[in-house]
């Protein structure tokens, strides 16, 4: 058997085989026949390929397994996404239907603040229908004066952050300002903030209520301040809009009765009636007005007729976009009384001042002239009375007796009649003198008398005559000066004080009195070459019970100071130790009082 | 039928004085990608970090199963191999060596010889 000649079986083997494999059964293999030639070669041959193809069957059944598995995955997530999609979309329409059916302006911008998307309740905001305002920036909306505060606001929430609630103010399409309250988030796309989207809600008539409310109650705050007032207030026309029980009680007229009415036709009385219609005019139209907030003084009419001091201050407060003027008026009729009381009382306070201060300017008098002055002069004139009356009787009865007697008693007659008038003489004297005593005591004077001050200087010198005569010389030039008007009697007071100062500076020496006046004074003044005063005690010596005298009561300066002062003057002390005092009284010639 | 490799190695691995590695198999034997993992570590292991010619002696071998024939002409083998010259000098072991040849591109050069001699002459190029 050769090569070419292959044995039957061999080749039936391999047919075998081979339609077996071709049939898809790649495990059948074709038996070796050990014996190394060709047909092993073939068998191997045939055996390999069908191990290669059952391998690349596998392979490919593998391949198709992944590409299968991998269009699964594909088809799997294409469904998954268009899911996504329908959801979004859904989402989308649901948030669209909320916004184009929501009464809040639900808005996206861009990062540049354009519009991008807008619901249709922009137009009752802005008055703009969404498609107008597509593609226009917000910026162009903004009220200027708010712009700053609002971009702020959008550039935080641009920036990532929260910002909550915040105000806008826009100006809508007839240039009104709306107020928004709104809350913003950035949009963000990419983890890339593009632009951002807000809800705003329209609060202008929130707003508007809140102030409304604000002054309803800044009205109502003013009006319980006071209830016993007259709290009116006065709307267009003058007319009164409201009246207090406070008001009824002041003016008489129940509220039915007074609202309605003018104001000043009501309770301004008809003299002050044009000028208060006129001020009212100009508030109303400016609210502006001199009577606003202060508090003025003026006369108001009672329903009774009767007139009566109020005190009036009137507040403006806009109510719905126009003034309207709060009064409070107060009935003061009362106060004024108890002010007239206390003005009463006050003056009755100070003319008590004025008696007790002169009563002790009295018992200052008193001390310093003894019983001298109120006691001896008042004593001395009832004598002197009967004294002259006496008197002239004997002369009557002289002359009666000459009758009788004729000559003979002729000398004895002279010598009596002489005797008679030397004793007229001094009567006369001595009546002039309690005269003096008393005009310049008078402690009756209560006022001021025209008087001529060289005169009260003159008693004065009478009175204290005695206690310088010997010891001291005085030396008087009295000017020509008007006469004052003065309280002569007090004056003389403070002469006498000074005088006798200056003569009990010294044991022997001078005193100058001198008087003369310029446009605006009167001075009298008081010189002396005594002992002097040291500079450092030269205030003080006006001060009550500064005194450097055994029996001194140091009050004398002072109450001279005091009633100098009480005639618009001053007394002027200028003193050298060893050289003297002078005291100079300076009284001004017209005395307001 | 199982050969338990490690009393009985079926295949027999040596360095010529050139530095060609032969791979020798027992008459009959069936090679499976044990065998063939185990010589190309044993290939390694002479080749010390080098890559070697190898001459492979197909002759007498019943048969190679598909993986361990991927597994000679794969990447794993030409780490350590520079070149395989396979030996068939019969036409059934011939018609093995062609497969082994592989359907796909090998990764080093390989070639078919009818003997020893050519095989190594042509190795000899592949000697580091
Ligand atoms: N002309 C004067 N010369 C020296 N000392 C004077 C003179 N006038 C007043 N004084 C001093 O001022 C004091 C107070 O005077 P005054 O108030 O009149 O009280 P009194 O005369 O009772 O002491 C006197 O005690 C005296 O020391
Ligand atoms: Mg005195």
């Amino acid at each position: 058997m050769t090569a070419a000649e292959p044995r039957k079986k061999d080749v039936e083997a391999v047919s075998e085989v081979i339609q077996r494999i071709a049939t898809g059964d790649f495990s059948a293999k074709v038996p070796l026949s050990n014996r190394g030639d060709a047909f092993d070669a073939v068998a191997m041959g045939i055996n390999l390929l069908g191990e290669e193809i059952q391998a690349y069957r596998i392979e490919k059944e593998e391949h198709e397994r992944d590409l299968t598995d991998m269009l699964e995955g594909l088809k799997k997530s294409k469904e998954e996404s268009e899911k996504a999609r329908k959801e979004l979309k859904e989402s989308e329409e649901r948030f669209r239907r909320i916004a184009e059916t929501s009464i809040d302006f639900i808005f996206q911008i861009d990062k540049k603040g354009r519009f991008i998307y807008c619901s249709p309740s922009v137009e009752k905001i802005l008055g703009l229908k969404p498609e107008e305002i597509a593609g226009t920036n917000l910026q162009d909306y903004f009220m200027p004066s708010d712009f700053m505060k609002a971009f702020d606001r959008f550039k935080e929430v641009l920036s990532g952050r929260n910002v909550g609630l915040f105000d806008m103010i826009l100006l809508n399409n007839r240039g009104a300002e709306v107020q928004l309250e709104l809350s913003a988030v950035p949009i963000v796309e990419d983890e890339q903030i593009t632009g951002l989207q807000g809800i705003a809600r329209d609060i202008t008539e929130y707003k508007k209520t809140e102030m409304e409310l604000k002054e309803r109650e800044e009205l109502y705050s003013s009006l319980t301040q006071a209830v016993m007032d007259a709290i009116i207030t006065i709307g267009d026309e003058g007319k009164i809009t409201y009246w207090n029980e406070g008001a009824e009680k002041v003016f008489g007229y129940a509220a039915d009765e007074a609202v309605g009415r003018v104001a000043t036709k009501l309770v301004v009385p008809e003299q002050f009636r044009a000028k208060m219609d006129e001020e009212f005019e100009k508030f109303f139209e400016t609210g502006e007005s001199p009577l606003i907030n202060t508090i003025t003084e003026a006369a108001a009419q009672h329903k009774n007729g009767n007139e009566f001091p109020m005190e009036l201050s009137l507040a403006p407060v806009r109510i719905k976009g126009r003034w309207h003027a709060v009064g409070v008026a107060r009935d003061i009729t009362e106060r004024k009384r108890s002010e007239e009381e206390l003005k009463k009382y006050t003056e009755n306070l100070e003319r008590e001042v004025k008696e007790r201060t002169n009563e002790v300017i009295q018992s200052e008098k008193m001390s310093s002239l003894g019983q001298l002055v109120a006691g001896v002069a008042h004593e001395i004139n009832n004598p002197m009375a009967y004294l002259k009356t006496n008197t002239e009787f004997l002369e009557d009865n002289l002359k009666d007796l000459e009758k009788i007697c004729g000559e003979k008693g002729q000398p004895l007659f002279e010598e009596m009649r002489e005797l008679i008038d030397s004793n007229m003489d001094g009567i006369n004297r001595v009546t002039t003198i309690t005269k003096t005593l008393r005009r310049f005591a008078r402690p009756d004077d209560k006022g001021k008398v025209v008087s001529d001050v060289n005169e009260g200087l003159k008693d004065t010198l009478v009175i204290v005559h005695n206690r310088l005569k010997h010891r001291i010389e005085v030396h008087e030039e009295y000017g020509d000066i008007p006469r004052l008007a003065c309280n002569v009697g007090q004056l003389n007071q403070v002469f006498m004080n000074l005088i006798m100062n200056s003569s009990q500076a010294m044991d022997e020496g001078d005193i100058w009195l001198k008087t003369w006046n310029d446009h605006e004074n009167v001075y009298v003044q008081v010189r002396d070459n005594g002992k002097g005063i040291p500079e450092e005690k030269l205030r003080e010596v006006f001060n009550p019970f500064y005194t450097t005298k055994a029996e001194g009561t140091g009050l004398g300066l002072s109450l001279s100071y005091r009633i100098v002062q009480a005639h618009g003057g001053d007394i002027i002390a200028e003193s050298e130790i060893g050289e003297g005092t002078t005291m100079t009284v300076k009284i001004p010639v017209e005395v307001n009082e | 039928m199982s050969i338990d490799s490690t009393d009985e190695p079926i295949t027999e691995i040596e360095k010529d004085n050139s530095g060609v590695v032969h791979l020798k198999y027992r008459p009959n034997s069936s090679v499976t990608l044990e065998t063939a993992v185990k010589d190309i570590q044993e290939t390694a292991r002479i080749g010390a970090g080098k890559k070697v010619p190898v001459v492979v002696n197909l002759t007498g071998l019943k048969s190679v199963s598909r993986d361990a024939r991927r597994y000679y002409s794969g990447e794993e083998t030409a780490k350590y191999v520079s070149a395989a010259a396979l030996v068939a000098d019969s036409p059934v072991s011939r018609v093995l060596g062609n497969f082994f040849l592989g359907i796909d591109k090998p990764p080093m050069p390989i070639r078919l010889f009818s003997s020893e001699e050519k095989a190594r002459e042509w190795l000899t190029q592949f000697i580091e």
